[in-house]
């Protein structure tokens, strides 16, 4: 297991950016809120605030040191919700505010979720059982001291990216096509609404199973020989399994019967 | 891949645009615009993970080296500290992913300081290294599997195991001995020959004068007896004794019955830190030393020899034998299933994967094993469809089926094998005690039949003792000493052909010694600790008063055997038997002294 850090990793420069980022997202994702929604949009910012606040703990008050794992879904929740309670969004326009809403969203989502694996697991619980016990693998934290001062700079561009992204493909989805003349829109006979859920429910089909595919070829590009051995074998036994199971069974009722055969003689 | 966190993160985002994407725009607009920004955060931490996952894997590499205090080691003791050190490197340009590693200890190690451990990003030019000591407990291979890397994503979305399979074995000879201090050094007589020598009553070109004769033709003339051919008026000549070096051959018993028993703790490792013991301290007096390992089949010799590089061949064969696994004709299979399963999901999960590894669920339901193939019980017999519709019984078919094609791919198995470990349960089970074997896991085995005959008495090994033996004695030169290091107590009627060979060697002037190996916790028969009789109804502690009775009538009858051909036997229990060995290699020795 990893070896318990003798500092506090609150003293630790790379856990100080996160936590700079996160409370930095929450100010300004109050700042956006702020504007329509008037006092409630301290909510948010408070829950955020209570899941960042752990790492501020002192080591000596270890039971008050608990992950609040569900504070990032919460505060990603309350956030659209109030801004879809008060929004009078605008069906070409772009937002300031609502801009301002995703890279704040996502700087504390990020921050968030990178201190909780600095803190308390970076990798699942393995509850397999072990050769060398039965209670399986503990979950184990990224030591935090490994972060460098270059990964808030590119968690910082990767939110700028994701940022752009979620606006074009949001403008995707809005698109409307107008084949022949102008006139109604093509939506196949729906809605507007039905035909925003389905053109999203597309782009995010198609674009899983071309990730998926593309994923799946690099895969076997990179596979290994006992892997490759492994398919060979399993299609084998999955094309032929019938017969397979046919002969195997008759040459181990075959071999029963020749033992009995023997433990009688003897 | 998806961690509990990952999904939870990715479930919300679609929600939430899907819920914009449903609602008029003006409403639900930016909720979809958040919920598909954090989707697409999702989508592009997956694509970095997975990318540099599948990219950098394949070219990871391990570097292992083990280092004493004087440097880079290919052979361990047991007994004495190493350190291990663990390099993984990368050649690939794009960085993995942060990974948690673990190195795999062996078995019959111990982890004397430092962790096994060590987390770090591995990219070119930047290894991740794991330094940490081991002491080896006994004699024997050592096995390095490899090292469990986790990969995961900063955020924690997103987890992969990998193991890097780098099998590479280290012999553990056995432990070193002071030599000196086995010794003797009480002086028995005044005329002691130099070390490694015994003086043999026949004429030879030692030093000491055997006897005068007449001068025959050839003889050279510097041994002619000037004093004696003067008082004979005749030429007399000299003839000397024969110097010979003391020869010791050990036959060492390698068969099942001293395997049983944790590995490093059972009959043969008793049996080899004896004779290690015994070989290291006759070297060190300069005598010869022979070897004879065997088993129910077949024995090796090595022919006695007193060098340096004779000794580390020695304790390399002993280390060979050390921890030669157990091996029932007949494994349960049900019992070394959960074993094999939980070593392979440590060892081989990549091979263990659903994608690659399929299973059908509905294959038990369709064709369940027929009732020759598995063993039956009232359930089958009351609900015979029960085992169609038990989520046991699928578990278990999927294990099987999973288990069968990772030991085809491991052992290279012809294709049909896959099916036949299926449904058969005795090729499965030999099959999974070959693989246990294979990775130094330690499994149970059935030791006596459904008749309640014990399966381990090897009596074939017998025979093979006594040809060892006589081979010993027929390449033999002169009065030698044989030890045989072997479990006969199970063999107390079928010995004749033993009795036979020692006959053989003790008409040819040899000493043989008999040292049977004894368990630690069973009192020594001299030893009068026989528990008091226990209260009725404790049916263990009578089981076990019964078990060393049982024990100690069979040492006195292979005593009594062996005491009419004035053949010693000795319990090796504890170190005693090493200081029997070179007493008598000692009167050997002077043998020729004391006429």
């Amino acid at each position: 297991m990893t070896e318990p850090e003798a500092e506090d990793p609150i003293e630790l420069p790379g856990v100080n950016y996160y936590l700079f980022l996160g409370f930095s997202g929450l100010v300004v994702l109050f700042l956006a809120l702020m504007e329509r929604m008037g006092t409630f949009a301290v909510v948010p910012g408070l829950i955020g605030a209570l899941g960042l606040a752990t790492f501020l703990v002192p080591r000596q008050l270890g039971v008050l040191r608990k992950p609040v794992y569900f504070a990032p879904i919460i505060v990603l929740l309350i956030t659209a919700l109030f801004l879809s309670l008060s929004s009078s969004f605008s069906r070409r326009s772009v937002q300031l505010m609502d801009v301002l809403a995703a890279p704040a969203l996502l700087a504390y989502l990020g921050s968030q979720y990178r201190l909780f694996a600095l803190g308390w697991s970076a990798v699942p619980a393995d509850q397999r059982p072990r050769l060398s016990g039965p209670g399986g693998d503990p979950p184990e934290a990224r030591p935090p001291h490994q972060v460098s001062t270059r990964e808030p700079l590119h968690l910082i561009g990767v939110i700028a990216i994701c940022v752009l992204a979620g606006q074009v493909l949001w403008q995707w989805l809005l698109l409307e096509w107008v084949i022949v003349e102008p006139g109604e829109p093509q939506r196949l006979g729906m809605n507007q609404s039905p035909w925003h859920v389905t053109r999203l429910v597309w782009t995010v089909g198609v674009g899983a199973m071309v990730l998926v595919g593309l994923f799946r070829v690099l895969r076997s590009y990179r596979m290994s020989r006992d892997e490759a051995a492994m398919i060979g074998v399993d299609t084998l036994w999955t094309e032929t399994r019938g017969e397979q199971r046919r002969l195997a069974r008759w040459i181990a009722w075959r071999r029963r019967k020749s033992e009995r055969k023997l433990e009688k003689q003897t | 891949m998806l961690t509990s966190r990952g999904w939870w993160l990715l479930l919300t985002a679609l929600f939430l645009a899907a819920l914009g994407a449903a609602l008029p725009v003006a409403r639900g607009g930016t909720a979809a615009i958040l919920g598909l920004t954090v989707l697409v955060w999702v989508v592009f931490e997956w694509c970095r993970f997975l990318f540099a996952l599948r990219w950098g894997v394949p070219e990871l590499h391990i570097e292992r080296e083990l280092r004493d205090d004087r440097g880079p080691v290919v052979t361990l003791w047991s007994g004495r500290t190493f350190t291990v050190i663990v390099r993984i490197s990368t050649t690939s340009r794009l960085s993995l992913p942060f990974a948690l590693i673990d190195d795999r200890l062996p078995f019959g190690v111990k982890l004397v300081d430092g962790g096994t451990n060590g987390a770090g990003q591995v990219s070119r030019g930047k290894p991740v290294e794991i330094s940490y000591r081991i002491r080896c407990r006994s004699s024997g291979p050592v096995r390095f599997e490899g090292v469990r890397l986790r990969f995961a994503d900063p955020q924690g979305f997103f987890f992969h195991e990998a193991f890097l399979r780098r099998a590479v074995e280290y012999p553990a000879l056995p432990p070193l001995v002071d030599a000196e201090a086995n010794q003797r050094h009480t002086k028995h007589d005044n005329m002691l020959p130099p070390p490694g020598i015994h003086r043999l009553r026949r004429a030879g070109s030692g030093s000491e004068l055997l006897d005068l004769r007449d001068y025959q033709p050839g003889d050279p003339p510097r041994m002619i007896a000037w004093k004696a051919s003067a008082r004979k008026d005749k030429l007399i000549v000299k003839e000397l004794e024969n110097d010979v070096p003391v020869r010791c051959t050990m036959l060492v018993d390698a068969s099942q019955a001293v395997r049983l028993g944790p590995p490093g703790n059972n009959a043969l490792a008793r049996l080899i830190e004896i004779a290690s013991s015994v070989a290291q301290a006759a070297l060190g007096n300069r005598d010869h030393v022979g070897l004879i390992t065997f088993d129910e089949e077949s024995s090796a010799y090595m022919p006695p020899s007193r060098s340096k590089r004779h000794l580390v061949d020695l304790l390399r064969r002993l280390s060979e034998i050390g921890r030669l696994p157990v091996a029932a004709s007949r494994p349960d299979a049900e019992s070394l299933i959960p074993l094999a399963h939980a070593l392979a999901q440590e060892v081989y999960p990549d091979l263990l994967d659903s994608r690659l590894n399929t299973w059908r669920w509905w294959l038990p339901i369709l064709f369940p094993r027929p009732e020759y193939l598995r063993s039956l019980t009232l359930g089958d017999a009351v609900f015979p469809w029960w085992r169609r519709l038990s989520l046991t019984e699928w578990r278990q078919q999927a294990v099987r089926k999973r288990l069968a094609a990772v030991l085809t791919v491991v052992n290279g198995l012809p294709p049909g094998a896959l099916a036949l470990m299926h449904e058969d349960d005795l090729h499965l089970s030999i099959a999974l005690q070959e693989f246990l074997s294979m990775h130094q896991v330690p499994y149970p085995v059935p030791m006596y039949d459904w008749r309640g005959k014990y399966l381990f008495a090897s009596p074939e090994k017998v025979e093979v003792l006594a040809a060892a033996l006589l081979t010993a004695v027929r390449r033999g030169r002169d009065n030698e000493l044989f030890v045989l290091a072997a479990d006969l107590f199970e063999l107390t009627g079928r010995m004749e052909p033993l009795r036979r060979a020692v006959r053989v060697a003790l008409g040819r002037h040899h000493r043989v010694v008999l040292i049977c190996p004894w368990s630690p916790d069973i009192p020594l028969p001299d030893s009068e600790e026989l528990e008091p009789a226990s209260p009725m109804g404790d049916v263990m502690a009578e089981a076990r008063r019964a078990l060393i009775r049982r024990y100690h009538r069979a040492f006195q009858e292979t005593r009594r055997e062996f005491g009419r051909l004035a053949v010693p036997v000795v319990c090796a229990k504890h170190r005693e038997p090493v200081q029997l060995i070179l007493d008598r290699m000692e009167q050997l020795r002077v043998a020729g002294i004391r006429r």
